[in-house]
């Protein structure tokens, strides 16, 4: 039976269009860093040979790399800069080559740099001061300021666990000059997310209204499997999910990890030193590895889309009307986002508002990051709304069997 | 034996069918009342599409809504409008219908074949629906209903779109199955009906009127229709006074079909079914 409802799904061109568009615009945000590309290699190049840990011995090869590299930029330029940092800051005309031979020694000097001194920068990061910028910023006042004091100790108190496990001591690519974790979680994946979330409410309601937009309702549901169709086809739309979303993200990743090459760095630390970016601080609650947060971030996109099935269906189910689903679908969505916007910015409701599929999806780069809400607000968040979908999807199908269909 | 207990089906404030009683045995049952009289209704609420406000519907005592899908299994139903899938073609789309039945894809695939000849639909078999003609689609309407050898086969308005060789065919398909299951035909068509019927039901002001025979039926206006040819001037005075069920040209006057008293120059004739349909829903 799934399979026929499945067939449904993957022979309507809408579906492939979309998958096509999609696609081509993931291009698009994917080839966003390519300029980056270059220099992104020359750190895959270093972890190819080196241990992605920062220890004397990597932090000995670096330094021999970019002593040799000074050396055959002088060379080729006829000069004898001490780094590659006072050659750029002579803003004198050379030739094209000379650049680029000084900016890949620039970036061997940065990451020498900020390596050397992982201990010093981790400590440098006041998340107490930090929190304080923030409840300024929102204008927090009495519980809720109180609320994210404390949410700024227990990330301070992280910081000092990773000064102490010594994991931000791992090689990446460095932030400041890749922002690579934002391009990727914050761009790449989170429009993936999103255009998962498009998929999802359109499969379902094409799926649920499917008997309604062809005229089908009194041949299908008065057949022995009846109106219990409508729970075959939330099964179906659930396994459409998983792969939809799959190809979607296959294609994706395949892309962006063909055209950044990652080797060496899948075992790097999601506390290292080089996440972090120009205007924004990254490490994770736990001690993950690059491919543990890759797989976990990809995991609650997957938890996401269920939640969004089970709303569509339903809104679907109640509804009827394939049409109309997305519009309320959308509705839902702008609503979840402004319903902080009436709540006092001294009540940690203002919080509790935030825990919505919506806002997760909005704050995909901090995904299981310290400057996240609050630890497990992930897994609280999508734990609440699968709870809710789940019984409002009930609810629905339930009303459905006792619901005339004329 | 399937059962309608004193059933009422209410849409809102609105009564579309009131206190209607009705047994089915084996046989063919035509279901006749003009449009909008509740037909489509009782059938519906016959396929548990929708749920009587009062009262109950049995199959051998059982509530059909209590047995849910062992009572859909034994009903095949072809809705008034057939709705399908334009881009199937017959067999995919009863190949679906069939895995709705819950018959195995092996044995559903040898009764597409045979039901697809028997609607001679075979030669396009293999062909999208959506170039067929209305009678082609109906025809699949047909073969669907049949799908799972039903005990109880409901059809609505079933001969729209056929043509007059393909209504003769299926009506006498119908009488060939009304021999061991229940077939419930509902039309506005009295020719459908009127030649296997064992029984009709008629439906007027929301209740049920007749379920009889065609004979008792037509007993009812025993030696008050006749028939008596009219000079054209005379004929608006004529419809005052009687009510006619045809009128036709003859030799320079009108031949009147109607409902009368016995006079000179009437000619008494049989009253068929035609006549008890236009005589009760005259209005």
């Amino acid at each position: 039976m799934i399979k026929y409802e499945l067939r449904k799904i993957y022979k309507s061109p809408v579906v492939w269009g979309l998958m096509v568009v999609f696609t081509l615009f993931n291009g698009l945000l994917i080839a966003q860093n390519f300029t980056q590309r270059q220099s992104m290699s020359q750190l895959t190049d270093f972890t190819a040979n080196e241990n992605v840990q920062i220890n004397e011995e990597s932090l000995s090869s670096l330094y021999q790399m970019k002593v040799e590299g000074l050396a055959a930029a002088n060379e080729r330029a006829g000069t004898e800069f001490e780094s590659a940092g006072e050659f750029f800051a002579q803003r004198r005309d050379y030739p094209n080559e000379v650049r680029a031979a000084f900016a890949e020694v620039l970036t061997l000097e940065i990451y020498y740099d900020v390596a050397r001194n992982a201990d010093e920068i981790m400590a440098g990061n006041d998340m107490v001061a930090f929190t304080e910028q923030q409840i300024a910023m929102i204008g927090a006042t009495g519980e809720l300021a109180d609320t994210l004091r404390a949410q700024g100790l227990v990330a301070q108190a992280r910081i000092a666990e990773i000064l102490g496990s010594g994991t931000h001591r791992d090689f990446f690519f460095d932030g400041v000059m890749h922002a690579t974790h934002s391009h990727l979680f914050g761009t790449v994946l989170r429009a993936a997310a999103f255009e998962s979330m498009i998929f999802m409410v359109l499969v379902t309601a094409f799926l649920i209204g499917y008997e309604f937009d062809a005229k089908t309702v009194s041949v299908v549901y008065s057949t022995k499997t009846g109106r219990k169709l409508q729970g075959k086809k939330l099964v179906s739309a659930l396994l459409a999910m998983l792969g939809l979303t799959t190809l979607l993200i296959a294609i994706i990743l395949g892309i962006y990890f063909t055209v950044y090459n990652h080797s060496g760095l899948w075992g790097a630390s999601m506390t290292s030193i080089f996440l972090s970016e120009f205007d924004a601080f990254y490490a994770t609650f736990w001690d993950w590895t690059f491919l543990q947060y890759l797989l976990a971030v990809v995991g609650t996109l997957f938890v996401l889309q269920t939640v969004f099935v089970l709303l569509a269906f339903g809104l679907s189910a109640i509804t009827r009307n394939s049409f109309l689903v997305p519009i309320l679908f959308a509705l839902l969505f702008g609503g979840l986002l402004l319903t902080g916007t009436f709540i006092s910015a001294g009540s940690n409701w203002l919080l509790y508002t935030m825990m919505t599929p919506a806002h997760l999806l909005l704050r995909f780069k901090n995904l299981f990051m310290v400057t996240q809400l609050f630890p497990f607000y992930e897994v609280s968040t999508l734990l609440i709304w699968l709870g809710f979908g789940t019984v409002s999807s009930a609810v629905a199908y339930k009303k459905f069997l006792k619901e005339d269909l004329a | 034996m399937l059962t309608v207990s004193n059933v009422t089906k209410n849409y809102g404030k609105f009564t579309a069918l009131d206190s209607i009683n009705l047994d089915f045995a084996n046989g063919v049952y035509g279901l006749l009342a003009p449009n909008g009289a509740g037909k489509t209704t009782l059938i519906k609420m016959l396929t548990t599409l929708i749920f009587p406000t009062k009262g109950e519907i049995l199959y051998n005592g059982q509530n059909i809504n209590h047995m849910d899908e062992a009572y859909r299994d034994l009903i095949g139903y072809l809705p008034q409008e057939f709705g399908y899938y334009k881009n199937y073609t017959p067999t995919q789309y009863l190949m679906y219908l069939s895995a709705l039945k819950g018959i195995e894809p092996k044995a559903a695939k040898v009764k597409i074949g045979e039901l697809l000849k028997m609607v001679a639909l075979e030669d396009v078999a293999n062909k999208k629906m959506k170039k067929f003609s209305g009678g082609m689609v109906q025809r699949v309407g047909i073969a669907q209903a049949m799908l799972n050898d039903p005990k109880i086969l409901i059809l609505d308005e079933p001969t729209a779109g056929l043509d007059p060789k393909e209504r003769v065919r299926f009506r006498n398909l119908l009488s060939e199955l009304g021999r061991n299951r229940i077939v419930i035909l509902s039309t506005h068509i009295v020719s459908d009906v009127e030649s296997i019927a064992n029984e009709i039901i008629m439906i007027k002001d929301k209740q049920l009127l007749y379920k009889d025979t065609i004979q008792n039926i037509c007993g009812l206006l025993k030696g008050r229709v006749f028939e008596t040819l009219v000079p054209y001037d005379a004929m608006p005075d004529f419809r005052k006074q009687y009510q006619s069920l045809s009128e036709k040209q003859e030799d320079g006057q009108m031949l009147v079909r109607f409902i009368g008293e016995p006079k000179e120059g009437y000619v008494t004739v049989a009253p068929n079914l035609e006549d008890i349909f236009l005589h009760i829903y005259k209005e």
